[in-house]
């Protein structure tokens, strides 16, 4: 299996902590040679849980018959958790019907609900907190600027479908001066 | 009149803490026992998440 990324790119946040959306997690967690690349490439850094994105990756396990396994699989030494407690909450609530206000007005009323915490989160956070997503759809550059994207080939056993797929992983850093342009061309 | 400059907030230093101690082997047999299991299950009974394993 091969990634395709720009080194300079990545060597400017190599020790940054790094965020995993839902998608990430779960192509980790299907293919040993996908996790041995993506490792390698961000071994320096440490990669955080999102308490919203457990909870994601958690809610389908009982169709799987596999809770154990993705409960297991989050205890891994690689991954590292996110702080949740009152205060962490209470921040993140300030932020949220903000996050969810901005979208609406910009043209994506249905972002959902999961994205719409993991962006408030991010929002609390200071710029030393980085986010890596497949999704391009809800998280793009109104709120994020986007700093590098690494493909990782991903062979897939699933007879049904291609026997590959590329996957091309976004590096975005919250941009809380875009956050506030935002904010203040909400109507009042 | 001088404008006054607006304060953006920048956000708080994280906290974080190890989420385990499971090791590489053991998510590899991890990987490897859900793949079984998502090869016996029928397309439209796995989750959209794993649909493309």
């Amino acid at each position: 299996m091969t990634a395709f990324y720009d080194n300079r790119l990545t060597e400017n946040f190599h020790q940054e902590a790094i965020a995993l959306d839902t998608n990430v997690l779960s192509s980790l967690f299907l293919d040993k040679m996908y996790w041995e690349d993506f490792m390698n490439i961000f071994s320096a850094n440490q990669l955080l849980i999102d308490p919203i994105v457990k909870l994601e990756f958690l809610r389908g396990a009982f169709r799987v018959n596999a809770y154990e396994e993705q409960s297991k699989f989050l205890t891994s030494h690689r991954f590292t958790s996110m702080a949740d407690n009152h205060d962490i909450q209470t921040k993140i609530y300030e932020h949220v019907f903000n996050v969810a206000r901005i979208y609406s007005h910009q043209g994506n009323p249905s972002i959902p609900l999961g994205d719409i915490f993991i962006i408030a989160r991010l929002a609390v956070y200071d710029q030393s907190v980085l986010f890596l997503t497949r999704d391009y759809g809800d998280f793009d550059t109104m709120l994020f600027d986007r700093k590098a994207i690494v493909s990782i080939e991903r062979k897939l056993r699933n007879k049904l479908g291609p026997p590959e797929i590329v996957e091309h992983i976004q590096i975005l850093q919250f941009n809380h001066e875009k956050y506030q342009v935002c904010l203040d061309t909400l109507p009042k | 009149m001088k404008k006054d400059k607006k304060t953006i907030y920048k956000g708080i230093k994280p906290e974080f803490t190890p989420a385990g101690k499971t090791t590489d082997e053991e998510v590899f047999k991890i990987i490897e026992s859900v793949q079984r299991k998502l090869s016996k299950m029928k397309p439209e009974d796995i989750p959209e998440m794993f649909k493309q394993f």
